[in-house]
């Protein structure tokens, strides 16, 4: 299946970071803690609004790679600006996304379990289809 | 059919928002990275420890050479001494500057203030933003600034003499004192009038009882007889402050 591949490159793009930064000490200076944060987060909207845009039919590559980037430059420089101004705008990017990243979940999981309710619903008529053209052809 | 199938071609898009997923990965490792070397301690990555460790060993080091020459020092001046009367006099002069610069063991009656962290957990916001139940840096400056000011000769903590370039600083769990580690429970041993000094700290309102205030075992004050406070063993060298002495007579001057 194909979520299969999308755990797994996950899983992977984390090993990877996690060699980088704990075996060979990349360093990256701790007061930039909340910006990494709040820009992970902006991938994980991307992702999720990536796949609803799939099984939508809609999905655009320049839309998807152009929103991922500035996504996360927006959502990093919202974090980097609120530090500046003394407003906490880190949670302005955080609730945002995090709205989305629900809103996304929910019609991704709309549109499989739809899948779903089709496909049993197909193959109930196609067992009784079947039967029927049984029943017809032992008349 | 599959349920993750359709008539859409979806496979189209698979590969970018893996690719995506990637790159992601990497993202929050370096996210989680920086967020767990910002433990609560301050300081959880074990290689910094070790960066910690060797100026510490090296502080103690100088402080324990410095301790032996300056008493070196002193067992050469007395003995110069032995020249003359004008000799012990100057002698007499330079050990009793030396014991107001702290680098020499004193003793005497004072009182011993002990500061302790809380076992009860912080409750309130306020407390727990300001870690109320913990004993600070600035706690055990604002405690010597009072001994100071209620008249304290000679102050020590947890055996670190203060010296008039001692200074008190929050690394982390540990507070530094000399540039040594320091943990509570923090023993602040002075010297000067027991009376005085007791009555000082613990009057309403005063450093003690603002300590006091999230749980009253932190701060305990004692009069102690015959304490023995040990040498200031740090540098004590000028770099930028030059010396005024005044103009000496002339020579021959003194010789009419």
């Amino acid at each position: 299946m194909k979520v299969w591949l999308l755990v797994l490159s996950l899983a992977g793009g984390f090993a990877v970071g996690y060699i980088l930064f704990d075996r060979f000490n990349w360093a990256i200076s701790v007061e930039y803690a909340p910006y990494l944060s709040v820009a992970a987060l902006a991938g994980l909207d991307t992702v999720f609004g990536g796949i609803r845009a799939g099984i939508e039919g809609r999905f655009q590559n320049d839309i998807f790679a152009s929103g991922f980037v500035l996504n996360t430059l927006l959502a990093a420089g919202l974090a980097w600006l609120g530090d500046k101004i003394g407003v906490n705008l880190a949670l302005v990017a955080v609730i945002a996304l995090g709205t989305r990243v629900f809103l996304n979940l929910s019609l991704i999981r709309r549109y499989y379990l739809n899948n779903l309710a089709m496909a049993r619903s197909r193959q109930q008529s196609d067992n009784a289809a079947n039967l029927a053209a049984v029943a017809q052809k032992s008349e | 059919m599959s349920v993750f199938s359709s008539s859409i071609n979806h496979r189209s898009f698979y590969w970018q928002i893996s690719m995506l997923c990637f790159v992601l990965g990497i993202l929050l490792a370096a996210a989680w990275h920086t967020t767990t070397s910002i433990s609560r301690s301050g300081n959880s990555n074990p290689r910094l420890g070790f960066f910690y460790q060797s100026p510490i060993d090296l502080t103690a080091k100088n402080e324990a050479e410095n301790k032996k020459n300056r008493e070196r020092i002193s067992e050469l001046e007395n003995a110069l001494a032995h020249q003359g009367d004008a000799e012990k006099t100057l002698n007499k002069s330079l050990q009793d500057m030396k014991d107001l610069l702290a680098i020499t063991e004193v003793e005497g009656n004072g009182v011993v203030v002990t500061l302790n962290d809380s076992a009860k957990q912080p409750i309130n916001p306020a407390d727990q933003i300001n870690q109320n139940h913990l004993i600070h840096d600035f706690d055990v400056a604002n405690v010597v600034n009072e001994l100071k000011a209620a008249g304290a000769e000679a102050i020590s903590i947890n055996g670190q003499r203060v010296g008039f370039t001692s200074a008190i600083r929050c690394v982390g769990p540990v507070i530094h004192v000399n540039g040594q580690g320091v943990a509570p429970p923090i023993t602040i041993q002075a010297i000067g009038n027991p009376d005085t000094i007791a009555g000082g700290l613990d009057m309403l309102g005063g450093i003690l009882e603002k300590i006091r205030r999230y749980d009253p075992v932190m701060a305990r004050i004692e009069k102690r007889a015959k304490m023995r406070l040990p040498a200031f063993s740090g540098s004590i060298q000028f770099q930028y402050a030059k010396p005024i002495r005044p103009k000496e007579s002339s020579q021959k001057e003194s010789t009419k």
